[in-house]
């Protein structure tokens, strides 16, 4: 039984140990001129298109990768994912996520229980709304309709629908065009409170999206929300019925909070915070792009995960950029992984797979709660690639730091009719432009000096070292539906890699820890305890005390 | 003079008329059943068809029919957009014989361009063709408001053409409509996009002066001032006069709406800014939806399940056109909240019905008293003149409470109060 033993001590894993010593000593240049590697690592599902020939592996190490794969059974465990069974360990519970992108006519049955029809019910609810806001049906105090929504929300209430939504623009339909959708998270305000001063409350919409509805930073934007709607009209009952919609699994609360029954959208406890985009937390994208391309979204997704449960490892899009992200973290050491999309579209894809991988596996207990004694989740970040060339590409190129990256841009853009003819071209060469670049830059840091025209005399400080590994992830475009595909493969890859890892990803509670202490520092700094913390904890703190004093005397 | 009238529009139905009238042969070519304007829904105009009918002066035929060659003169009144329009003149061009010179009078009101492009079309096409006999374009934009028709066309306030001053062509018009050159108050030939501006800008001012009334309507109210006071003061005013300025439910109309928007189009286009005309537009929009507002915030926002009768539904009084008409904005308000709606309009209920037909919240009344029955609420968006006096002791005991929401500010808010209504109109009446 493979869950008993250590995975450290497994033979398929000390196979792959014994490759990745021999790797160390190789240049990624060396491999770069094999077309049958080539071929070989070059994998596609649908419109997508995988490269990992830019990896320093070859087909002996990922046919190693594959026997690992089958030694901690993940065909199993991919299975019990999509099956609803409690992969959750630590929280005793499901994760779920596909099971939102089910079509109606689908069954899953978990707990003696079809999940797919409240998940529709719940979908049917959203285009309810959408309808109503998006036909100017859905009014304010003063009868005006909505013309500006507000998402408050924190982490995956937020980074994942701000990203679709950022992702989306050119998909916004003729009745949602005069529709502003905005996100707001930080605690401290800043976003609201510029927000606020550019809105009329008898036009805005607040939608208060949190998985617990316990959220202190969902929570305290939303109380500065309402305390601005009722300066408008102090009434409460009017206010939040007509300006504000919950989004959580706690149907109670929200009700505590004031908002009826109406106005609510149910998950369930089966979906992660950082999974739920694709449940009525994605309701500001719907708002957003129109509920077609809402459902094109989860349509998209729903390939990604026939793809993942049925498609042979060998062919299996999310298992291989799992088991290369294992390769390259754990066995080649490589600590730092970057993101980077050739497509301004995205610019907010990297920060949501920071939540989504690093949320996911920045673990360091095995599911038997044993430390374990190799590295996980790499620290990843990323920015568009030709913005991130003028910033951290230096540091990729010809610092000391081995760091892996994923590529990602789409073959065709600008080929809807809404450009002019001549802006259509010079946008178009313009794509073009950043395609080159992204090719470039790939092939700069696989090959180094070897691409360029250096010689015995370039002096030090004009080489570079290459032998930094890349993924190349095209899609032949980017629409709802490849946008849904892009993100279920990164969630399934970060199932993958925490099957491998023998972690697990959907639990958080290293935030849970933050959620917690900050309560007690509230009551310290308010002066209304009298703990005794650190010594520099407690010389801030007196800080802290002795200026506001200074202020208020 | 033989001439031949394409289109079905009011503009085609009285130009026909009148130039029949006085003594053309007028051959008329329509889509039949579906008209876009009916012509009996305009005063004396379908007497005055019969009658030059009767006479043999006016022949009706079918946009379908072939067209006959040896009509040179072609009055274009389509409601078709430009390319329509070149599609139409492509036909005549084909069927017609190189005899005479070919002559368009263009009556349809097209974005600022258009006439100049139908010229050159016209040009091209003759010359690929080979033929040689010559071919103009002349502008002709009609003023005719309807209700008013057949005396605007043929005493016009300003005759307005377009085309190359002194040519043949002109001349050729100005023959045509020698009968009312001679009552036209003013008479301009200029060219074609000169005419085209004056078109627009006539109907962009009138809009500019009702938003303007509208937007110090709203103004009134929350002061607690009458707007009725307030337009009477600036009527007086003899550089502001009284025209278009009544405060009101927005302005609507088959053309006037689409007009603007091409306008404010053109505006975008050519001179890179959105500026007046916009605002126009967007006060307008608000303004349909003020009377829906109005009731909402009488009813708190709840509104599901509430029975609202409503007075009128034509886009104006005389007419049983229901285009661009705030009922529709208000009908749709109303439903989406779950209302169900009682109408009443004298002229307007079959093309309700047509459009709406059977909407469960939607209930054609008979009669304007039938409409009240048991209603929450009476709303007016029509000024009908049956309107203006009616039993209030009944209309009282009709509804199950004495509220009135005015959209034309028919009734006088001190006499409502007496009669023991709650009354609201538009800048004047109780402020909600």
């Amino acid at each position: 039984m493979s869950h008993l033993t250590p995975r450290s001590e497994l033979p398929e894993w000390c196979f792959l140990q014994g490759k990745a010593k021999a790797m160390q000593h190789t240049h990624l240049r060396d491999l770069a001129h094999d077309v049958t590697r080539n071929e070989a690592l070059t994998f596609r599902a649908g419109s997508m298109l995988l490269d990992i020939s830019k990896q320093k592996l070859d087909v002996s190490i990922l046919q190693g990768l594959m026997r690992l794969a089958e030694a901690v059974n993940l065909p199993q465990a991919i299975q019990n994912l999509v099956d609803g069974e409690l992969v959750n360990n630590t929280e005793n519970r499901p994760a779920l996520h596909s099971a939102l992108r089910l079509p109606k006519d689908a069954t899953l049955i978990v707990n003696g229980q079809d999940v797919v029809p409240a998940v529709h019910e719940s979908l049917a609810r959203m285009r309810s709304i959408v309808s109503r806001v998006h036909s100017r049906q859905w009014r304010g105090f003063s009868g005006r309709a909505i013309t500006d929504v507000v998402n408050i929300g924190v982490g995956g209430s937020d980074l994942g629908p701000f990203m679709a939504c950022q992702a989306l623009n050119e998909f916004v339909p003729e009745e949602a065009a005069r529709l502003h959708v905005h996100f707001v998270s930080s605690i401290d305000g800043t976003q609201l409170s510029d927000l606020l001063g550019t809105l009329r409350p008898e036009t805005t919409l607040f939608i208060i999206s949190s998985k617990s509805f316990t959220t202190i930073d969902t929570l305290s934007n939303a109380h500065t929300a309402l305390q601005w709607m009722l300066k408008a009209v102090n009434d409460q009952e009017l206010i939040v019925a007509h300006h504000f919609i919950g989004i959580s699994t706690q149907p109670q609360k929200m009700l505590a909070w004031g908002i009826p029954e109406k106005n609510q959208i149910l998950f369930w406890e089966w979906v992660g915070g950082r999974f739920s985009l694709w449940s009525g937390i994605g309701l500001p994208i719907a708002l957003k792009v129109g509920m077609a391309n809402f459902e094109a979204m989860l349509a998209g997704a729903h390939f990604m995960d026939n793809e993942f449960s049925q498609k042979p490892l060998a062919q299996n899009l999310p298992v291989l950029l799992g088991l290369v992200g294992v390769w390259n973290a754990t066995f080649l050491d490589i600590r730092a992984h970057s993101v980077l999309p050739y497509d301004g579209r995205l610019k907010y894809f990297p920060s949501y797979l920071s939540q989504l991988e690093m949320e996911s596996n920045g673990k360091s207990v095995d599911k038997q709660g044993v430390v374990l004694d190799y590295t996980t989740c790499p620290v990843l970040w990323g920015e568009v690639g030709p913005n991130a060339q003028h910033a951290f590409y230096q540091l990729l190129h010809q610092g000391t730091q081995a760091v892996s990256c994923d590529f990602i841009a789409p073959i065709q853009r600008y080929t809807g009719g809404i450009y002019s003819a001549e802006a259509q071209k010079s946008l178009q060469s313009q794509h073009q432009l950043a395609l080159a670049n992204c090719l470039a830059q790939s092939r700069v840091l696989m090959l180094g000096d070897a691409s360029t025209d250096s010689d015995a005399n370039t002096p030090n400080f004009k080489r570079y070292r290459g032998n930094q590994p890349s993924t190349t992830l095209l899609l032949d475009e980017l629409s709802p539906y490849t946008l849904g595909a892009l993100v279920a493969l990164y969630e399934h890859k970060v199932f993958v890699m925490s099957v491998i890892w023998d972690i697990n990803p959907f639990d958080q509670w290293g935030v849970e820890l933050g959620k917690k202490i900050a309560d007690k520092m509230s009551l310290a700094l308010a002066g209304q305890t009298e703990v005794a913390f650190d010594a520099s904890t407690m010389h801030l703190l007196d800080i802290i005390s002795k200026a506001n004093k200074g202020v208020t005397s | 003079m033989r001439l031949c009238v394409h289109g079905d529009s009011l503009f085609a139905w009285v130009s026909a008329a009148k130039l029949a009238e006085t003594g053309n042969q007028v051959l008329m070519r329509t889509s039949g059943i579906n008209n876009s304007f009916d012509p009996s829904r305009e005063p004396n105009l379908h007497t005055l068809l019969t009658e030059q009918e009767l006479a043999k002066r006016l022949q009706m035929g079918s946009l379908a029919d072939e067209i006959p060659s040896s009509i040179y003169i072609h009055l274009i009144a389509v409601d078709l957009a430009i390319d329509g329009v070149e599609g139409l003149i492509a036909d005549v061009i084909k069927q017609v014989d190189d005899k005479s010179p070919l002559l368009f009078l263009v009556l349809s009101t097209l974005p600022i361009g258009s006439f100049d492009r139908l010229q050159l079309f016209a040009e091209q096409l003759m010359s690929q063709q080979g033929r040689t006999q010559g071919v103009s374009v002349v502008g002709l934009p009609l003023f005719c408001r309807e209700g008013t028709a057949l005396v605007d066309f043929s005493k016009p306030e300003n005759l307005l053409i377009s085309g190359e001053n002194g040519s043949a062509a002109i001349t050729h018009t100005m023959e045509l409509m020698r009968p009312f050159v001679r009552q036209a108050s003013h008479i301009m030939i200029v060219p074609h996009t000169t005419a085209e501006l004056i078109k627009m800008g006539v109907n962009a001012m009138l809009a500019t002066r009702i938003s303007f009334i509208n937007e110090m309507a709203s103004l009134s109210e929350k002061l607690g001032v009458d707007i009725e006071l307030v337009r009477e003061g600036l009527a007086a005013d003899p550089r502001i006069g009284s025209g278009y300025l009544q405060a009101g439910c927005g302005f609507g109309g088959p053309s006037f709406s689409d007009d603007l928007l091409s306008y404010a189009k053109t505006l975008r286009e050519e001179i890179d800014t959105s500026g007046l005309i916009d605002a126009v537009l967007a006060i307008n929009e608000s303004q349909r939806e003020i009377l829906f507002r109005k009731v909402w915030r009488f009813f708190h926002g709840k509104l599901a399940g509430k029975k609202i009768a409503i007075w009128g539904a034509a886009f104006k009084a005389g007419t049983a056109s229901l285009e661009n008409s705030v009922v529709h904005p208000l009908l749709q308000a109303l439903w989406a909240q779950g209302c169900i709606t009682q109408v009443f309009d004298p002229l307007a209920s079959e093309a309700l019905y047509a459009q709406y037909g059977a909407h469960p919240l939607l209930v054609i009344s008979k009669t304007a008293e039938e409409a009240t029955q048991q209603a929450d609420a009476l709303v007016l968006v029509t000024a009908w003149d049956e309107f203006w006096s009616p039993d209030f002791e009944q209309l009282k005991k009709n509804l199950n409470q004495a509220v009135v929401f005015d959209g034309r500010n028919m009734y006088e808010p001190d006499f409502m109060l007496e009669q023991g209504f709650r009354y609201f109109a538009i800048g004047r009446g109780e402020s909600i």
